[in-house]
């Protein structure tokens, strides 16, 4: 654990304190306070905001897209297996890169380049009317834009462990939602206004998708600002710095204990059934319960509506309570619950899908901060890869598979297909449960106790370095 | 663990069940076809042409006589099994004439039979509309904007192919060879078709929406293709049908829509509807059965599915001229007809934001007759059982997992210090 951890959290003043001076010392610059610790956080949320703001570029402009670059449909879904067939192993690659070459900060900026360099050739391909280089472009966005998500919860853990860790991702993954609803309603009317200045067909298109860079190059000054905070905060709390031995090698992977995989495999089934049954809930919800199209979006969207506003205050919930794996079983049961009700009876979906909703949230805030349990500090962004990997690859062939499904045996089985998944996750929770209780239940823990134990810990190690003074 | 030898026993019960049916398609009837019987082809001009199909069982004989000549016919006569060879004779002439006092009685079944119910289908009218404001509705439709054509099926309108060169002995099919004019528009060289099928066994329809048949039922595939709409840009399509059957004139007919949760069968479409012609003993009368989902393209696939609207029953009034040039009145006479129960209704083809008939010029839409309790879906086993099996083992597991815990927990007050060295080593 690194050192500044073992400062309560309104740190009684020591001699480091007092060597800040002027701004350095007040409540909002000093890294000892919460306030710094917050405007960290809200730099950090803005950190993958770019990315996830123009990874639905080609989404909230499909229409104009498809008539301007006069492309089919199937071309412009391309668009989006450039990002994401790629990333199922290179954020893998991303974030052990992280851990052993570059270094959480360095790591963040060079993945922010990747996404402003992506945006920009992807504009570029769109102004010169030429799909190939926006295939290019969409390909060197994904590269920076997962292992990008890997650098920000490699972050989150630096300076929240042990705080309000489960609270911060909940924080996160609403941004992440923020930003593509932000994009989704604002570049329409961007295009318009581009359109009217003049510029027609692909050549507004292109301006449009720079304007959008705009954000990512905000994400890359975030990046470099959390860069110095960083590095500054490293210096003031005397964090630990990683030792030549300590540094991890690609094969430690196989070394992860198996509470990790078991983590994997919750993440990986639990999202599968969330994020393709939206994909492809509009014909569902309007075949089934006989609703026009709006009113079917509206409910098909509700998932990533409650999720921006649920997940820090259920993540903020798990930080007071602990006990990490039981919300995680919640979360996996309840949506069981609703995937049942949605496949085998006529209740107004509205119902499953609110519901979904919060369980997501509670599922997403409480599922990732385990892994910081599990794996130790300096391999953290491996772990993230390898969870954000096998999610991107789960992800990419379940879409597949859904469709298939859907195709030929219709949504009641597909909707079974996502409880046997569901099923799955629930087991590898349940396993991880058990295994975790067997070695003493660290992973699920109340808050209370993990707080008791840290206090012991520390008062253990402070011992051990006094000894040799 | 006794719970769970008994359940895969159960799953195993089920595979077994189901492989033995896999095996055993039993032809339950004998179906014997003869196409224009009475007329020969090569001497004479058999017009449309009438299919007879004999579908012999254990217990009964369903007679079936499909015609294009009037308005498209499909009449349905169940009588007792009888050994002879015997089937119906036709008045060529005077079923050809259209004339109501030389059809009557020109198609007749042979007297030896003894006859229990009789139902069948006649397709009167065919209506296309410019949807503009696309509604896909008929009865939203603003009628003082909407350009309106009507293609009655009368003889005087439609000439047909002759059944017998494009049928065989299993699927019979209704071609229209050209159409006078309407608004400047025909429908011609077999724009538009029904096709008829036969079955001896039980069993569900190759293509979606895969209905199952029987061997009490037959299926007809309506389709629309190649049509030049002209003006009518955003052309959509409806097609009424009569329904008719020996039952008494006073009752009603029922237009049934039933929702299921089940769409294994027929991918997107959770509803099955069911017109029957003897509501008040559903199990001895007759039915059209069909799913509201019509398909876009000749390759059936959920994505190409849309709507098929069903609207209310309505007694026949502005369409009796039709049937009076139909095989029902050369069947029963005018007498008789006036004496059957009646009823018609529109089926229209499309949804809001399909990009109406035009998009792809084709429109196919399936349904069943038959006789008896019309099929229902059930959920398949195989579903059953992966839901039992998934949720199952989570459930197992978790009771076992926790018992054990506890247990541990009880014997074991180390297990606390354990996890707490745990902790502070990492």
């Amino acid at each position: 654990m690194s050192e500044s951890e073992k400062k309560p959290l309104l740190g009684t003043s020591d001699e480091e304190e007092d060597k800040l001076t002027g701004c350095g010392k007040t409540l909002c610059c000093n890294p000892f306070r919460f306030l710094h610790r917050y405007l960290i956080l809200i730099i950090m949320c803005f950190l993958s905001f770019g990315s996830y703001f123009c990874y639905d570029n080609p989404a909230a402009l499909q229409d104009t897209m498809i008539k301007d670059l006069k492309i089919s449909e199937s071309t412009f879904m391309g668009f989006y297996s450039w990002y994401s067939w790629p990333n199922v192993i290179l954020c893998f690659f991303g974030g052990f890169l992280i851990d052993k070459t570059f270094g959480v900060r360095l790591g963040a900026i060079i993945f922010s380049l990747f996404v402003t360099a992506g945006q920009v050739v992807f504009a570029l391909g769109a102004l010169i009317n030429n799909v190939w280089l926006m295939d290019v472009g969409r390909f060197i966005f994904g590269i920076g834009g997962e292992s990008l998500a890997v650098a920000q919860n490699t972050y989150a853990v630096k300076w929240f462990q042990g705080r309000e860790l489960n609270m911060v991702f909940g924080l996160q993954l609403s941004f992440s939602r923020v930003g593509s609803t932000v994009n989704m309603n604002i570049m329409q009317p961007i295009y318009k206004f581009v359109s009217n200045s003049g510029h027609k067909g692909y050549e507004c298109l292109g301006i449009v998708l720079f304007i959008g860079g705009i954000i990512c190059i905000l994400s890359l000054i975030c990046a470099l600002a959390l860069g110095y905070f960083d590095k500054r905060a490293d210096r003031i709390l005397h964090r630990k710095q990683l030792t030549s031995e300590e540094t991890i090698r690609i094969t430690d992977v196989k070394d992860f204990p198996a509470t990790m995989w078991l983590l994997c495999i919750i993440c990986v089934m639990y999202y599968v059934a969330v994020f393709p049954f939206i994909g492809l809930g509009l014909l569902f919800f309007e075949m089934k319960w006989d609703f026009d199209p709006s009113l079917a979006n509206n409910v098909n969207s509700l998932v990533y509506i409650i999720s921006a506003v649920a997940s820090p205050v259920f993540g903020f919930l798990i930080d007071k309570t602990g006990r990490n794996v039981f919300w995680v079983i919640l979360g996996t049961t309840v949506t069981i619950g609703c995937h049942a009700l949605l496949a085998f009876t006529f209740v107004n979906p509205y119902v499953a899908m609110i519901t979904m909703g919060f369980s997501y949230s509670v599922l997403a805030s409480a599922l990732w901060p385990i892994a910081a349990q599990i794996v130790p500090n300096n391999q953290l962004g491996t772990a993230y890869g390898i969870m954000q990997a096998i999610q991107n690859l789960g992800l990419a062939v379940v879409a597949i598979i859904a469709g298939a499904i859907v195709d030929s045996k219709g949504y009641l089985v597909l909707e079974v297909f996502f409880l046997v998944c569901l099923c799955v996750a629930l087991i590898a929770a349940v396993l991880l449960y058990l295994l975790d209780a067997s070695r003493g239940g660290k992973l699920n823990m109340s808050a209370k106790l993990r707080q008791i134990m840290k206090e012991e810990a520390d008062r253990e190690k402070e011992k051990e370095e006094k000894k040799p003074l | 663990m006794a719970v769970t030898v008994k359940f895969v026993s159960k799953v195993c019960s089920v595979v077994l069940l189901f492989i033995v049916l896999l095996e055993t398609i039993v032809a339950l009837r004998m179906i014997q076809t003869e196409l224009n019987p009475g007329c020969d082809d090569r001497k004479e001009d058999c017009a449309g042409g009438v299919a007879y199909i004999k579908a012999i069982g254990e217990q009964n004989t369903f007679h079936y006589i499909l015609t294009a000549i009037g308005p498209p016919t499909f009449l349905v006569i169940l009588t007792e099994k009888t050994t002879k060879d015997a089937g119906i004779t036709i008045n060529w002439d005077n079923f050809k004439s259209g004339n109501i006092t030389e059809m009557e009685k020109s198609i007749k079944l042979d007297p030896s039979y003894t006859v229990l119910y009789s139902y069948g289908v006649v397709f009167t009218r065919l209506f296309q509309y410019n949807d503009t404001e696309d509604k896909a509705e008929l009865g939203k439709l603003n009628l003082k904007n909407t350009a309106f054509r009507v293609f009655d099926f009368s003889r005087s309108m439609f000439e047909w192919y002759d059944l017998k060169p494009i049928s065989s002995d299993s699927s019979i099919k209704l071609r229209v060879k050209n159409s006078s004019a309407i608004m400047g528009q025909t429908i011609n060289n077999g724009s538009l078709e029904f096709k008829f099928s036969f079955f001896d066994h039980m069993d569900r329809a190759k293509d979606l929406p895969h209905l199952q048949y029987t061997e009490d039922t037959s299926q007809f595939d309506f389709t629309l293709k190649n049509i030049d709409t002209g003006n009518m840009s955003l052309s959509r399509f409806a097609l009424e049908s009569v329904l008719f059957s020996t039952d008494s004139a006073g009752g009603d007919m029922k237009f049934d829509e039933t929702k299921s949760i089940d769409d294994e069968y027929t991918p997107g479409v959770f509803k099955i509807s069911n017109w029957l012609a003897r509501p008040e003993k559903e199990d001895q009368g007759g039915f059209l059965q069909h799913k509201p989902v019509c398909y876009t393209k000749p390759k059936r696939g959920r994505a190409y599915g849309t709507y098929v609207r069903g609207y209310g029953l309505t007694k026949v009034t502005d369409v009796q001229y039709l049937l009076d040039q139909s095989a029902v009145l050369a069947y029963f006479g005018s007498v008789n007809m006036a004496n059957l129960r009646i009823s018609s209704t529109n089926f229209s083809f499309g949804l809001t934001e399909d990009g109406t008939f035009t998009k792809t010029n084709y429109t196919v839409w399936t349904g069943s007759i038959g006789y008896g309790k019309p099929p229902m879906d059930v959920v398949s086993s195989l579903v059953v059982v992966v839901i039992s099996v998934g949720l199952g083992i989570p459930v197992v597991l978790i009771l076992f997992g926790g018992l054990f815990v506890c247990l541990k927990k009880k014997t074991d007050p180390l297990l606390v210090d354990v996890s707490k060295n745990a902790v502070s080593v990492n």
